[in-house]
């Protein structure tokens, strides 16, 4: 399901990728729309995390990668944020020794030297307008917060690198539904905004409500994709999730 | 002399050296957090910046502006050592790496040995005159100097790490240097930073210190077996804690040399750092972890 | 001719050589550079073994060999003791010095050691020079007498020259023999993977202190026979720049390979004497012999950079007598027969729950990750824990095998607490652990990685693995491993070294291994993930097989329709916390847990 054309932010085609001796994705072409928000959902296992470490060169790949209708060369971690793109890793990976602030500031590291610095500032107090929780923790260090706060800071420092396209590796990990609640409801505003995510999550129910399309992955390859509301309703996807047997809605 | 006016005299020199031995272990946590290895060759930039400085004063060069070029030049060799004998091989285990910098250890001092022979070369201190009294010790000029320069650099390297975003990026790399890379850090160009500021501080520890007690080549091994002692104390992390380790090893080690006698000086030292190492030992068996937490995360 | 029948005939002409060698230098080069040539190798052996095989660098050494020396002088020289005594004391003093100083610091983990021993040589040194009516200080102890033997006195070259190279021998079968034991087997996995070692009930430190005892016992010997040789000591030649060429010997000798050992400490010895003589006629008279520091600097720095094992491996295959993996243990296993399978020990009256999780709560920092978590599993079954990611399943397997200690509550095996004890003695009480990433033993052989596995069910001695007394246990150890690889389908492959398996093969490989131990309760870690559909079907059969023997499992895995299709008992984890606990068709359909997977409005 390719949209060729300079309507697309990022194009995927045939995309593999292996994670140790697994060959984890195996094909896999999407895309993501200008100031779209596109899930991939799909059970541990299904290759979603290889995907996205595919996509920032943290693992090498085959397959083409477009990102403005421009085709895109293997690039490493460190030219992939120059080019537009951030990566929320999974489980966060936060400087956890590091205060909240400096998290955040280092998110915007590539735009130091290109940009002013009252426009890095500006992106700053704009990160905790979104999360306001932040703003009595900003000495904290990273690892003296909440899961829910460290992933704030985490989506934070991915966002000061003001991506054109934002990733997005099982951000509702581990997280309780309250705390669900509140950073959809943030994602949802950052989209409104106008950035472009694409997020990887087991989360399925979740996830749907706040993308407009997503795609199923299963053992490495697409098994279905569509309009997010479809697939919310698809048998197959809550097959994928409690295994095997398709069955009726349960009462 | 009373015994105060004895003890007060062993703590002050107990103090410099312990600040000399900080700078050098400084330097040797810089280059572990960076990539994570035990640079056993610290003490030869101690060594080099001590004859190099020796050499320009005596040709003629202002001691200051002698002192800086032989602090940038050991930096400059912390950095070309990285990039050759470092970097080629960061995918080599720990043991391969430790005998990495021994031969390094070995090759620089050999190299020392070929420019500057076995002779000692001396310095002159950076201001003439006579010690002065403070407290109950009597302090040579040099001394201060070694206190104050190393202040300042204390303070520098504080400021650098907490509000420059270089030091920021620096230290992000030691913490987690796959993020850092995410963001667009260039994690290798940081490794070498670290080896340049560690191989400035290595030197500027030589310069410091030549005045006080000659430079020959081989003076290396000793101060950064001393630095590395003081590190690894405060656990081979934390700036500050390694600072304050190297002092009160510098503070026994002159106290016990001092109070019981001069020719046990390396041993009193060295004594001590095996009993704590034991005391770690046994408090970290008493907790009986074998794996870190964030191993088992995975 | 086979690669062993020419490995036995060249080291066959290698001791003819070493035999005639006095004769053939007669008059023309001293035979005493032999045997320091011999002397080194004595401690470079050691330092080998500690290195290559125990992983652990020592810069110490030198006072090992001052230790000894020192102590056979002192004993011979001051108190009059016959010197065949000395010899035996100045050996277990260095050995015991040794063990006293390893034991706790292999505990810490990392570049303790190093430190550790730098500072022995400078205390050593320090003391020697100066409890001078002892050690006779900086000036050293004259008309300290030869070794003898009642009658029998040893002196000069040719007769140090036997005896060094006959104990140079014997190191040599000694380190042989323990490469080749049960103990060189745990060593081997400490390398690849500690963790992995734990979870077979392996205790690092206490292997490691060993081989630090054993190399401080050779450092010892070679001192001893020094002083007697030279009937005279001093510290000079002890100094720590002796600790630093020693280990230039062991890496450019090869730190694998124990021969490199005599190799290195040849080749350095030798290169050093050229170079005394040559550099002052290169650099003019007045030129230090110090100068050679460069030399070996360079050369270490290359060896090291270019060939990390060192010279010996090129050596062999120069020779081309690259030993391959021997076959032995197929042949001991078939001689054997094959065992049938041993059932877990039989249970005496116990509480009928295998395992029980009580109030566990761990923390990481600001992270929960485990939360007030109780549950019981009952003997024979199948119990598995279920949720979605991050809901902390790998975190409650840690804690229970032992590699994370709870923040608050406990676990209890049979009625035991063992949420208090390392992973080590966990594994040794009989809970058995696979890796969500399989963790083989890549150096090893598929049979030898579940050898590992029979570690702490075997008992030969770290002494009477050194004399090689250990082959029969061996031999029966290696059929009753083949009968594991053969309940898991991997016997075809026993001689393939793990690193070269597939990953499939890996999962099975871990479970064999697992099973060695004869575990009364058994952890699988997502056991199916990564398998291809018709290696999951054999893996279920596998898991209901070993259940069916007696074992209680508990396994870990996403893949709810493997669940629900072996699982006795299913518990749903969410946030840390217990959502769900029962059969499999109840706890699918509740709605609790389908809100967790799929979100609330699924559920209702």
């Amino acid at each position: 399901m390719n949209a060729p054309g300079d309507d697309v932010l990022l194009a995927v085609e045939g995309l593999e990728a292996a994670y140790g001796r697994v060959q984890a994705v195996r094909g896999v072409s999407l895309s993501v729309g200008h100031s779209e928000v596109v899930a991939v959902i799909g059970a541990n296992g299904a290759g979603k995390t290889t995907l996205l470490r595919a996509l920032t060169g943290l693992l090498p790949s085959r397959g083409r990668i477009m990102l403005g209708g421009r085709p895109v060369a293997r690039p490493s971690p460190e030219e992939t944020v120059r080019l537009g793109i951030s990566l929320v890793p999974e489980r966060r990976q936060l400087f956890e020794s590091m205060s909240v602030r400096d998290n955040l500031l280092l998110g915007a590291y590539h735009r130091i030297g290109q940009e002013s610095r009252a426009a890095i500032e500006e992106d700053l107090r704009r990160v905790f307008v979104l999360f306001p929780a932040l703003v009595n923790r900003t000495a904290s260090r990273a690892r003296t917060l909440s899961g829910g706060m460290q992933q704030m800071v985490a989506i934070g420092r991915g966002l000061m690198a003001r991506p054109r396209l934002l990733l997005m590796d099982e951000p509702l990990l581990g997280l309780a539904p309250l705390v669900i609640r509140d950073i959809l409801g943030t994602l949802a505003q950052v989209q409104h905004q106008g950035q472009s995510i694409l997020i990887v999550e087991q989360n399925a129910k979740a996830v749907l409500g706040l993308a407009a399309r997503a795609y199923v992955m299963e053992a490495g390859r697409v098994v279905r994709h569509g309009p997010a509301t479809t697939l919310a309703q698809d048998p197959a996807v809550r097959a994928a999730y409690l295994g095997g047997h398709v069955e009726s809605a349960e009462g | 002399m009373t015994l105060t006016q004895q003890i007060a005299q062993f703590l002050a020199s107990g103090i410099i050296n312990g600040t000399i031995y900080a700078l050098l272990g400084l330097g040797l946590v810089a280059i572990h957090s960076a990539t994570r290895v035990v640079n056993v060759a610290q003490g030869e930039f101690a060594a080099l910046g001590a004859l190099l400085a020796s050499t320009l004063v005596t040709r003629g060069m202002p001691l200051s502006l002698a002192a800086a070029v032989a602090v940038g030049v050991a930096a400059a060799v912390g950095g070309g050592v990285y990039r050759t004998a470092i970097r080629p091989a960061r995918d080599a285990g720990p043991l391969t790496l430790l005998i990495i910098t021994i031969a390094l250890h070995l090759s620089l001092k050999g190299l020392l040995l070929l420019v500057w022979g076995t002779d000692p070369h001396s310095l002159r201190p950076f201001t003439a005159g006579p010690p002065l009294r403070i407290a109950a010790a009597v302090v040579t000029r040099q001394s201060l100097w070694v206190i104050a320069v190393t202040t300042v650099v204390l303070v520098v390297l504080y400021v650098f790490f907490t509000r420059t975003i270089l030091g920021k990026s620096l230290r992000a790399c030691a913490v987690n240097p796959t993020a850092a890379r995410l963001m667009g850090i260039r994690v290798e160009r940081m490794s070498a930073l670290a080896w340049m500021i560690a191989g400035a501080l290595g030197g500027l520890a030589g310069v410091l210190i030549a005045p006080l007690t000659l430079a020959t080549y081989d003076m290396g091994l000793i101060l950064g077996l001393k630095g590395f002692v003081g590190a690894v104390i405060a656990g081979m992390a934390s700036y500050p804690w390694t600072v304050a380790a190297c002092i009160l090893f510098g503070v026994v080690e002159s106290l016990g040399a001092g109070l019981i006698s001069s020719n046990y000086r390396d041993g009193i030292a060295f004594g001590v750092l095996i009993a704590a190492l034991l005391w770690r030992a046994l408090a970290a068996l008493r907790g009986g972890l074998i794996i870190s937490e964030e191993a088992a995360q995975e | 001719m086979t690669t062993t029948r020419r490995l036995q005939l060249a080291a066959t002409a290698v001791v003819a050589v070493l035999a005639v060698l006095p004769f053939a230098v007669a008059g023309r080069i001293s035979l005493g550079i032999f045997v320091f040539i011999g002397l080194f190798s004595l401690i470079v052996i050691g330092l080998s073994l500690l290195a290559g095989h125990a992983g652990q660098v020592s810069l110490g050494q030198a006072a090992f060999y001052g230790l000894g020396a020192y102590i056979a002088a002192i004993t011979t020289l001051r108190m009059g003791l016959a010197p065949w005594l000395a010899l035996p004391l100045a050996v277990g003093g260095a050995a015991l010095a040794a063990y006293l100083l390893g034991a706790p610091i292999f505990v810490l983990r990392g570049h303790f050691l190093v430190l550790g021993t730098l500072g022995l040589n400078v205390v050593m040194d320090v003391l020697v020079r100066n409890v001078q009516h002892l050690t006779g200080g900086p000036t050293g102890l004259t008309g300290i007498p030869p070794l003898s033997i009642g009658a029998l006195v040893i002196v000069g070259d040719r007769a140090y020259y036997y005896l060094t190279w006959s104990f140079v021998l014997a190191a040599l079968w000694v380190g042989r023999n323990l490469v080749c034991s049960r103990v060189g087997r745990a060593l081997a996995a400490v390398r690849s993977s500690e963790v992995a070692a734990a979870a077979v009930g392996i205790n690092a430190a206490f292997y490691k202190s060993r081989v630090f005892a054993l190399s401080g016992a050779l450092a010892g010997l070679a001192g001893a026979l020094y002083v007697h040789y030279l009937s005279f000591v001093s510290p000079s030649p002890f100094a720590f720049n002796f600790s630093i060429d020693l280990l230039v010997m062991s890496v450019l000798g090869g730190i694998y390979h124990l021969p490199g050992a005599v190799a290195g400490a040849a080749i350095v010895t030798i290169l050093r004497e050229a170079l005394r003589t040559i550099m002052p006629r290169v650099l003019g008279s007045g030129a230090s012999a110090e100068y050679e520091i460069v030399v070996f600097g360079l050369l270490l720095a290359v060896v090291v950079i270019f060939s990390p094992a060192g010279v010996w491996p090129h050596l062999l295959a120069w020779l081309r007598l690259e030993p391959g993996r021997s076959s032995r243990w197929t042949q001991a296993a078939s001689l054997a027969g094959m065992l049938p399978e041993s059932p877990p020990p039989s249970p005496r009256a116990e509480p009928a729950s295998v395992l029980r999780l009580e109030g566990l709560r761990k923390q990481f920092g600001g992270l929960l990750a485990v939360d007030n978590l109780s549950f019981e599993v009952p003997a024979g079954q199948i119990y598995a824990i279920i949720g979605p990611n991050g809901a902390g399943k790998t975190t409650v397997f840690n804690l229970i095998s032992g590699l994370l200690r709870p923040t608050r509550g406990a676990v209890y095996l049979r009625g035991r607490k063992v949420s208090d004890l390392p992973a080590y003695e966990t594994a040794a009480l009989g809970v058995g652990r696979t890796f969500q990433t399989p963790k083989v033993f890549a150096d090893l052989t598929v049979l030898e990685n579940v050898m590992v596995g029979l570690h702490r069910l075997t008992t030969t001695s770290f002494t009477a693995a050194m004399f090689g007394l250990g082959a029969r246990e061996d031999a029966q150890a290696a059929a009753r491993a083949a009968g594991y690889l053969e309940a898991v389908g991997l016997l075809d492959r026993a001689d393939v070294l793990a690193g070269a398996l597939p990953f499939g093969a890996l999962r099975l490989l871990e479970v064999a291994r697992a099973l060695a131990i004869r575990p009364v309760l058994l952890l699988l870690d997502e056991p199916a993930s990564g398998l291809s559909s018709a290696e999951r079907t054999e893996v279920v059969k596998l898991i209901r097989h070993i259940r069916d023997t007696g074992t209680t499992v508990v396994l870990v895995e996403h893949d709810v329709g493997l669940v629900m299709e072996t699982a006795d008992r299913v518990l749903v984890l969410n946030y840390g916390q217990r959502i769900a606990e029962g059969a499999p068709r109840l706890v699918r359909n509740d709605p609790r847990v389908i809100a967790a997977y799929l979100g609330e409005e699924a559920a209702s």
